[in-house]
């Protein structure tokens, strides 16, 4: 099946852009690899089994992306994270605190808690995603989990 | 409230801020794969000429800006191209003559030819859609230039590296077809380009496989 590449904008676009900037941590090369990863799929002839199929696509299409720009020598010129951070609103100031504290964490171990955590993925589907094995999903997950729980103390719930 | 829901909370305060136009989009990527190449950013070149002499690094203060680094050198088709590094910001000037850019590649006939000035080189056995063949030269101020072609007669593309005195991997000009196709790939990683070397990392897994492109995925 396919779907029309502009729906699929107006349903993915935020989502592609916080798992691309989840590894960039630059906003414009974030927006960058969202744009990328949407004309990629314009552009592929490439059948599809369902909507959730279309969605893991896009997220891996997206992560790649990113990860490819982050060994790109050139990078868009943006604000540096604290100052990107700054100019966002968060409800609370413990959601930026936990914002800050999963963008400090190693890069495999943050992939993976972004896809749990608000994604929904579970640890089957993200590791077909990241083509990891599902127990090295389970050490990154327990991995990141611990040391957000370290940082954040109370703010973090212990849900291993 | 759960863990679920104070991280969606506090991610969803990212909002992507393009405005995606696919058609502006595909005519982008078009431009892009046939490299036609403008001269573009003449402000920052018309300074920058004014320190580099010749190819080489140079640091320079212009009337208003501080102006880090500046890199100039010749891609392999005679392009000119300038880095400059000011207020934490890299921009760079490709100045080409259109007439003599041409493909370091060419499909003649079934076969495919590396090309560069004199030389022209069956190179068809040595590249598919995984493998390429690798063109190298350090030029007359040290740069190393290592021109890879890959795939095949109907898909044929090449990419080149440029590396400076000191080895650091600096600039790449690069006309393929797809974003990185698995040739490309294995070429790059195998002039370390990549990033990380493929070492066991406290995972057990490598940072190749940790990194891999999944080919019609990227």
């Amino acid at each position: 099946m396919r779907q029309s590449t502009e729906i699929l904008i107006e349903m993915y676009q935020d989502n592609l852009f916080a798992v691309a900037f989840n590894i960039c941590k630059n906003g414009a090369d974030a927006d960058d690899v969202v744009q990328d990863t949407f004309l990629q799929y314009h552009l592929t002839k490439k059948q599809f089994d369902n909507e959730q199929h279309i969605r893991a696509w896009l997220i891996r299409v997206a992560m790649n992306k990113a990860k490819d720009k982050m060994r790109s020598f050139w990078h868009q010129k943006s604000l540096p994270l604290d100052e990107y951070i700054e100019t966002l609103s968060f409800e609370t100031p413990e959601s930026a605190n936990l914002f800050e504290q999963v963008l400090n964490l190693p890069e495999k171990y943050r992939i993976v808690i972004h896809l749990f955590y608000y994604e929904d993925y579970s640890v089957r589907e993200i590791a077909a995603i990241l083509k990891v094995t599902e127990t090295n999903v389970k050490v990154r997950l327990s991995r990141g989990r611990k040391m957000l729980k370290d940082i954040l103390k109370e703010e973090w719930e212990d849900d291993e | 409230m759960t863990n679920k829901n104070k991280y969606k909370q506090a991610f969803s305060v990212l909002h992507s801020e393009s405005n995606i136009d696919l058609e502006v989009l595909m005519m982008k990527k078009e431009k892009n794969r046939k490299q036609i190449l403008k001269k573009a950013g003449l402000a920052v070149a018309g300074f920058a000429f004014l320190f580099v002499a010749s190819n080489g690094i140079a640091y320079a203060a212009t009337g208003s800006t501080w102006v880090a680094k500046i890199v100039n050198f010749t891609m392999a088709d005679g392009s000119n191209v300038e880095i400059v590094e000011e207020n934490n910001a890299i921009s760079y000037t490709i100045v080409s003559d259109k007439e003599k850019l041409h493909d370091y590649v060419s499909a003649e006939e079934g076969r495919l030819y590396f090309v560069l000035g004199d030389i022209k080189e069956d190179v068809t056995e040595k590249c598919s859609a995984q493998d390429y063949y690798k063109y190298e030269y350090t030029d007359d101020e040290g740069m190393r230039h290592v021109i890879l072609v890959g795939g095949t007669v109907e898909d044929a593309g090449w990419a080149e590296l440029i590396f400076d005195k000191d080895g650091t991997y600096i600039f790449n000009q690069m006309n393929v077809s797809a974003e990185m196709p698995v040739w490309l790939q294995k070429g790059m990683q195998e002039q370390g380009v990549e990033s990380g070397s493929p070492v066991l990392n406290d995972d057990g897994i490598t940072s190749e496989e940790e990194f891999s492109t999944i080919e019609g995925e990227q």
